[in-house]
């Protein structure tokens, strides 16, 4: 049936194009569009019934005339063909290449939309992801099969952080295999240079697949994209055994384009003028983050999503708190003192923390360690906002120290600037931090830790 | 029948269809994939529906059939113990069936097929039958019995009956009306959004009784009522982190540590002030429990904060931490052993400790591999891995050494000394058991080591000395100092045979002698150990700790003539190390062996000693430790001379009136003296009896012909003085924090444990699940919607693990879980709801009371939302539709206490309880405001109560109850007629106290008039004495109607009294150390059976006391 060409257009209206005369297309089939000039579109149906379709065109539907536009149905809804050949590639939003290099031919086709993990299937995530990022291996620790948004803000540094995440996470089981999905949403084509900068030059690339959607490309491929990088991250988990990472950005643009194609299709809106089943359609993409029993691969997300004036109330944010589990926020004021990556530890968390650290996964000593110098960043963040008011001199001894904790948590710890650091590393360089701390304040480790790991010299005064 | 029609149209989950011949809400399957959904709109030909599942890929012209049925369940045996979604797939057939994706289309029948049920008949052929009627019965689990109905609209005579093994779907009856024969299955189905006919429903007048004060008292709900209440909540007595625990295998943690621990290998729940960790593996602890200490299990741990904790010091120098409301076991003076939360403790009371544990351990291997550094010596251990290594090459095996190291390795064994972390390496990669070496060097030029395979009696006894007396200096020197000459020898011996080390003497001028032992790797073997680095951290390694009774023996002894003493009486362990203390402390208790601990300031250190004194303990301690040195026969030679054997510590205080009573009742002075008892020591107050004495004075009781009256506790009292002892408390103080707390649950065994600083037996607290605590119901429905999917698997692994408290069989055993996370279908999020209290309602026409537990509604309110939204219909309030309302008091309307049919008197009833979880916690958003509009009780947990230990949290000037103008009624008959009166009185008491406390945040307590200070007075017994409630003491955990009503009353008439006084002239102050007060005060302890006794005394007490106050009269 892709040979018929309809020239049947009877209607357009906005994005939208009535078709006559089609018999039985099929609710979101794939839709070609081709105009007089030449240039191809794609869409997809948005209605159908007997004689008539809907079509929905991906694009502007700019000089296009009914009686010039040609429309063929594909006979097929969104399928991607998959295959391992796609590691170390580059996409657009619908998984055509755009590296210059040869499409992906596979018999293997997967619908994109996913179906739901049986509840019953899931296993608990519990193992750790090195980062190597301090804040988050060490204060707010990734687990396999998790889904932890970074919540940002405009010109923060999240991406950045994310291509740094990209390139250096890995599992600490040396047998399993590791790789990364890229899905960058709606993003200038300077963020995309930067982007295909970081993979290429890295070496990161070969064990990544990465998918382009520019701020120029028509908002409907926004919301293809995640769907086509987790089905790709699915197959690879599923099938291929692989552990995969995959980093979503920018999470905001998707819910822009959400809004507004519902707004085009007239639906009624809810809260900011984002649609109703917003949270739904969010809990379709995170929720397919995780681990299933008896299978090796798993898929771990790290959404990244920038909050509209910062503001964590936001729906977007809001609706992605709801279904994550935890979250790594950025922070301005960091970033302001040239803090890199500028994690706000103290208003960062995850959920799923505890499952994956400690001795078998860790080391014994990272929970009480990463309580510890949360809260002696805390209490030193206290000490600056009472040194602002009375003077640094009026404060105490301990809380002078305190101030200088914070400082060197902010300096070092925080800023590490593009270096990798192993876990073995992030725990000591706790433990480092902490030793300008006298020893008495080390209420949240273990007694028996202090001699071990600590710094304090060696009858631990 | 089905019949089919085309689709017409598709446009998202809307579907039209044309040529169906549908009725509205019919289930129909759409296209070829069978999707299902419901017919929601019919205009004319058209039938508009709503599909559960995507509908990408569906054209116009596939078929769409209907079932001619509304969306329904199955209803029969099979149904407790399953996990659903929400439109009743079985999720772990679903899974077997089409793997671990729930893919469209997918369908399992939701009651298994093929089980045989064993059916019961009840009635004969012949017998009239109608709606409702129970034709016979089927065990569906052991908690429970299905019986099997007759389904609605069938009526008329039983043609055939049978009995024996049926499928869910075979026929077991035959009903024959007009020559029209029905058949009767296990199952039957139902409509999930019509409820299920009853005869009739009953005005709500009988209380679901909880036996939880604030409910039943303040906020009941009726059997067959509606609840709203937010998210969960738990509760907790507990210890300071810093509590030792001891555990089954001899060794001490502090139970901070062991909550650490616990979170490496357990599931962690949260929330906002408090923590539990349900561990997988449990851990061993003992308890205290039928008489005897005995190993224990627990899987719970628990941690929460507390503003205040008290610190209880014992004559024997124990010491332990614990909040006011923990509970200790103290000795009566009439021989009873009874728990009394710490605030109610006072010096003088006597407290439960441990005496004797029996830990018996056995020596354990030592994994030599822990020290990584050491380089191995033995040559066959040096051929294995060179041969490994060539091995690993033909293989083409990637070994990470460098590879010079492989190269030295695999070419001579004579220069190349590997490290352990190389072997180990190699050996794992290679697939290889690890070898065991024997000796070790540090570097090449250091001395060669030879390392204990495992603990023995000599590695115990050389431990002995280098804890007592021996360090470290610089890196690899060990130093033991002593001036025995003897001991230095054996010392010395000692390190030869096990490490193949030779002592170095080094003699200073004028100094006490030294052995030294130059050895890295010996340094490290003690580290690894973890014997601590300086005297004042020094301890026993675990190892040791867990090892058997003769090495003990071999360490204490080493360890006594290293650092202990005797002088005049006593035997003395010191240390500079407190937990080293407690660790010998421990030890001695392991044999039963009794101890003091003291604390001496030298110099401004801290020296612990740990003291045995009395002909008893020193002979038990001779037993344990091995003779032969001078010390110790100077031990010896005292007993010999030694004849008292009155031991002031050991000792049952009980009153000299109880013995006295108990001697003239049941024995004679002439029988007691033959056993050596002088009787008149213990009856005239001269002093307490020793525990030897009353083991003895039980047996002559039990000799006697009229012991049977006696009542058992001081005969099992006799029986538990092997393993216990009972220790003065010399000093409670209250420290006021916040602390973290901590406590582990032994739910069987006595649910206590040992611990604290020298072993105390201490309660703990039990966390049960909150649906299992709040319903006294039959069955239990929980259903998830719209939860975070890796949450769902959170609550379907530990669900199972859970025991019903009555039955102590599994709670799933009367349990139905449905679970629908965010992303499962948004249509099915919104049905479960429905199909669970469908469910309830079949169990319900059985004749059970059901709890359905909706959590959370919220989400289900949000699909409902996003549904009215796909139809375009016009929204209200935030979005949500217009009937939400409507939605919300239909599905709550499903509650209730009904009759079935009208011929039999059965009765079942539904309570719902919905938790609202609004985000940000907005009590004004719409689904919080419809909900609370239609549910008749709202218990609004607080988590500042939580926080300020005030259980259960929740807030009496927020909840409310409707219920109680008609449960009012119930209460008078049954409780008292003066019931709502009380009720009101109290309520009214707790309204004015908020107020009050307003203006003594303005204006101070002091300048209150009196009336008002009363006031405040009363309110706070009610808040302390009625609302807080201990749902994990044996006694507090359920309290009768009766018991309620009279301690509400004594609040009454104490209330009366103090007003009374006030007239009179006097002040509030006066009266708050009249003794009826503490009296109140612990009147929840007081059992159920003696509580009418105690009721009567106190109201007696307080009028008496009270008048003696107005008339001027010190009180006694």
């Amino acid at each position: 049936m892709s040979n018929i060409i309809y020239k049947s257009i009877s209607q357009i209206n906005g994005p939208l194009i009535f078709v006559e005369g089609v018999k039985d297309a099929s609710y979101n089939e794939i839709v070609n569009v081709v105009l007089d000039n030449g240039e191809k579109l794609k869409g997809q149906v948005l209605e159908t019934r007997n004689g008539i379709a809907i079509v929905q065109v991906y694009g502007s539907t700019t000089s296009m005339s009914p009686e010039s536009t040609g429309v063929s149905f594909s006979g097929e809804t969104f399928k991607l063909p998959v295959s391992d050949d796609m590691l170390g590639r580059i996409f657009n939003g619908f998984g055509d290449p755009i590296d210059n290099g040869t499409k992906i031919y596979s018999k293997e086709k997967v619908d994109i939309t996913g179906a739901a993990i049986n509840p019953y299937s899931r296993e608990e995530p519990s193992e750790f992801i090195q980062t190597g990022i301090s804040t988050i291996d060490g204060m707010n620790t990734l687990v396999m099969g998790q889904k932890l948004p970074i919540f940002s803000g405009a010109g923060l540094s999240h991406n950045r952080l994310a291509t740094q995440i990209a390139r250096q996470s890995k599992t600490l089981k040396s047998d399993e295999k590791f790789g990364v999905v890229f899905g960058a949403i709606g993003i200038t084509s300077e963020e995309a240079n930067y982007f295909m900068r970081q993979f290429s030059g890295s070496g990161a690339l070969s064990d990544s697949v990465i998918f382009l959607n520019l701020a120029s490309d028509p908002s409907m491929d926004r919301i293809i994209l995640p769907r086509v990088a987790l089905t790709t991250a699915e197959y690879l988990a599923y099938e291929k055994d692989m552990n995969m990472l995959v980093i979503l950005t920018d999470m905001t643009n998707y819910c822009e384009a959400l809004r507004e194609i519902s707004s085009s299709r007239e639906e009624i809106p809810g809260r900011r003028g984002y649609p109703g089943y917003m949270y739904t359609d969010l809990s379709t993409i995170y929720e397919r983050a995780g681990k299933i029993k008896g299978r090796k691969g798993s898929i771990t997300q790290l959404p990244i999503l920038t909050m509209p004036g910062d503001d964590i109330t936001n729906p977007v944010p809001d609706l992605t708190g709801y279904i994550t589990e935890g979250q790594i926020t950025l922070s301005r004021d960091l970033s302001r003192k040239n803090i890199y990556p500028g994690v706000d530890v103290l208003l960062s968390l995850s959920r799923l923390m505890n499952q994956g650290i400690g001795n078998d996964h860790t080391r014994e000593d990272h929970r009480g360690l990463a309580d510890q110098l949360y809260s002696s960043y805390a209490k030193g963040k206290d000490a600056r906002s009472l040194s602002e008011i009375v003077g640094e001199e009026a404060l105490s001894d301990i809380d002078k120290k305190y101030l200088k904790f914070a400082e060197s948590f902010e300096n070092i710890y925080v800023n590490q600037g593009d270096s990798d650091r192993s876990i073995e590393e992030t725990l000591n360089l706790g433990w480092d931090l902490l030793s300008v701390l006298p020893v008495d304040e080390m209420k949240k480790v273990k007694s028996a830790h202090i001699p071990k790991y600590g710094k304090w010299g060696n009858n631990g005064k | 029948m089905e019949n089919s029609g085309k689709i017409y149209s598709i446009s998202g989950p809307v579907v039209i269809a044309t040529d169906l011949d549908g009725k509205m809400f019919d289930v129909v399957k759409v296209g070829e994939l069978g999707l299902i959904g419901e017919i929601i709109k019919i205009v004319g030909k058209k039938y508009t529906i709503q599909v559960y599942e995507d509908t990408s890929g569906l054209k116009p012209g596939e078929p769409v059939k209907s079932t001619s049925k509304p969306l329904s369940v199955e209803l029969g045996p099979g149904l407790l113990k399953s996990i659903y979604d929400g439109i009743q797939r079985p999720l772990d057939i679903i899974r077997s069936e089409t793997g671990d994706f729930i893919i469209r289309g997918a369908s399992a029948p939701p009651l298994d097929e093929n089980r045989e049920w064993e059916f019961t008949p009840l009635l004969n052929e012949g017998a009239e039958v109608k709606q409702g009627y129970i034709v016979g019965t089927v065990q569906e689990t052991d908690l429970i019995v299905n019986k099997i109905m007759v389904p609605h609209n069938i009526s008329g005579k039983i043609k055939s009956i049978k009995s024996g093994k049926f499928k869910v779907s075979d026929t077991v009856c035959i009903v024959e009306n007009n020559n029209k024969n029905y058949e009767i299955k296990l199952k039957q189905t139902w409509p999930v959004r019509e409820a299920r006919r009853v005869f009739l429903k009953f005005a709500p007048e009988i209380p679901l009784i909880t036996g939880q004060r604030i409910i039943d008292s303040f906020f009941p709900v009726a059997k067959g009522g509606t609840v709203a209440v937010p998210g969960p909540f738990g509760s907790g007595k507990c210890v300071t982190g810093d509590t030792p625990v001891l555990l089954g295998n001899g060794s001490i943690k502090y139970i901070r540590d062991l909550y650490e621990e616990g979170m490496q290998d357990g599931i962690v729940v949260q929330s906002d002030n408090e923590e539990y960790i349900h561990l997988r593996k449990p851990i061993e602890l003992l308890s205290f429990n039928n008489g005897k200490i005995q190993k224990s299990e627990s899987t719970l741990l628990y941690k929460g904060k507390s503003d205040s904790v008290i610190r209880v010091r014992t004559r024997t120098g124990r010491e332990v931490r614990v909040t006011p409301v923990h509970k200790l076991f103290k000795l009566t003076e009439k021989g009873v052993i009874e728990e009394i939360e710490a605030k109610h403790l006072s010096p003088g009371d006597y407290i439960v400790s441990a005496k004797y544990t029996g830990i018996d351990g056995k020596n354990s291997p030592i994994d030599v591999y822990a020290m990584d550094e050491a380089r191995v010596l033995d040559r066959n251990i040096r051929d294995r891995v060179a041969s490994l290594l060539k091995l690993s090459y033909d293989r083409g095996i990637d070994m990470s050494l460098s590879a010079e190291v492989k190269y030295s390795l695999s070419r001579s064994y004579n220069r190349a000394t590997p490290k352990l972390s190389w072997i180990k390496e190699i050996f794992t990669k290679m697939g290889e058991p690890l070898p065991r070496p024997h000796m070790l060097v540090g570097d090449r030029r250091s001395t060669p080591v030879h390392v204990p395979d495992r603990m023995s009696d000599e590695l115990a006894e050389f431990l002995g000395f280098y804890i007592s007396e021996g360090y470290i200096r610089g890196n690899e020197t060990i130093v033991f100092t002593n001036q025995d000459e003897k001991l230095l020898q054996r010392y010395t011996y000692l390190a030869e045979r096990l490490f193949s080390l030779r002592g170095i003497r080094e003699t200073q001028k004028e100094r006490v002698p030294n052995i030294l032992l130059h050895s890295k790797i010996l340094v490290e073997f003690l580290n690894y150990l973890n014997t601590g680095k300086i005297a004042s951290t020094k301890m026993i390694p675990d190892i040791l700790l867990s090892s058997s009774s003769s090495a003990i023996s071999a360490f204490l002894t080493s360890y006594f003539i290293g650092d202990g003493s005797f002088y005049k009486n006593s035997v003395e362990f010191s240390t500079a190390s407190r937990w080293l203390s407690i660790q010998i402390s421990y030890l001695l208790t392991r044999f039963g062996i009794m101890n003091t601990q003291g604390v001496r300031r030298i110099g401004g250190k801290e020296h612990y000693r740990i003291f045995v004194r009395g002909k008893e303990s020193i002979t038990g301690l001779l037993h344990v430790m091995k003779p032969g040195h001078a010390k110790i026969d100077k031990m010896q030679a005292y007993l010999r001379t030694e004849k008292s054997t009155y031991n002031s510590i050991d000792i049952v205080p009980v009153s000299s009136g109880f013995i006295k009573d108990i001697y003239s009742k049941y024995t004679r002075y002439s029988d007691l003296q033959r056993e050596g008892i002088e009787i008149y020591n213990y009856t005239g107050n001269k002093k307490h009896i020793g525990s030897e004495a009353f083991k003895k004075f039980s047996t002559v009781i039990e000799g006697s012909n009229e012991y049977q009256m006696l009542e058992t506790p001081t005969l099992t009292l006799a029986d538990s003085l092997e393993y216990i002892y009972f220790d003065r408390i010399v000093s409670t103080e209250e420290e006021s924090g916040p602390f973290d707390v901590y406590d582990v649950s032994v739910p069987e065994s006595g649910k206590n444990f040992v611990g604290g600083y020298g072993g105390i037996i201490l309660h703990n607290t039990v966390i049960q699940h909150q649906l299992s605590k709040w319903s006294d119901a039959d069955i239990t429905v929980y259903v998830g919607c719209g939860e975070r999917g890796n949450e769902m698997t959170e609550i379907l692994s530990t669900f199972p693990e859970l025991l019903d408290p009555k039955s102590s069989k599994p709670l799933m055993e009367k349990t139905i879980l449905i679970a629908n996370t965010s992303n499962m279908p948004v249509a099915a999020r919104e049905a479960s709801i429905y199909t669970g209290v469908t469910v309830a309602e079949y169990y319900r026409d059985m004749g059970y009371d059901v709890a359905l537990m909706a959590d959370s509604t919220s989400r289900w309110a949000e699909a409902l939302r996003e549904i009215s939204g796909r139809l375009e219909e016009m929204p209200g309030e935030e979005g949500y539709p217009a009937y939400l309302g409507r939605r919300v008091s239909e599905f709550y309307e499903r509650s209730g206490r009904a009759q079935i049919i009208p011929e039999d008197d059965r009765i079942g009833s539904i309570t719902l309880i919905g938790a609202v979880s609004p985000p940000g916690g907005d009590l004004s958003d719409p689904v919080v405001q419809n909900t609370l509009r239609v549910t008749r009780v709202f218990w609004a947990l607080d988590a500042s109560l939580a926080s300020r230990r005030h259980f259960p949290s929740i807030n009496w000037l927020n909840s409310y109850s409707l219920y109680l103008d008609s449960l009012s009624n119930w209460f008078k008959t049954n409780v008292n007629g003066d019931w709502l009166n009380t009720h009101s009185f109290m309520m009214g008491m707790l309204q004015k106290e908020s107020e009050l406390q307003e203006i003594v945040q303005l204006v101070g307590y002091d300048s209150l008039p009196e009336k008002q200070k009363n006031i405040l007075d009363i309110a706070q017994i009610i808040r302390e004495d009625v609302l807080q409630q201990n749902a994990f003491d044996d006694i507090d955990t359920y309290c009768s109607m009766k018991k309620q009503y009279e301690m509400l009353m004594i609040i009454k008439t104490l209330n009366d009294n103090q007003e009374k006084v006030i007239d009179a002239g006097r002040k509030v102050s006066q009266t708050s150390t009249l003794p009826v007060r503490s009296k109140i005060s612990r009147m929840k302890e007081v059992k159920e059976e003696d509580f009418e006794k105690f009721y009567n005394n106190i109201i007696k007490e307080i009028n008496d006391e009270y008048n003696s106050i107005i008339e001027g009269v010190e009180n006694v």
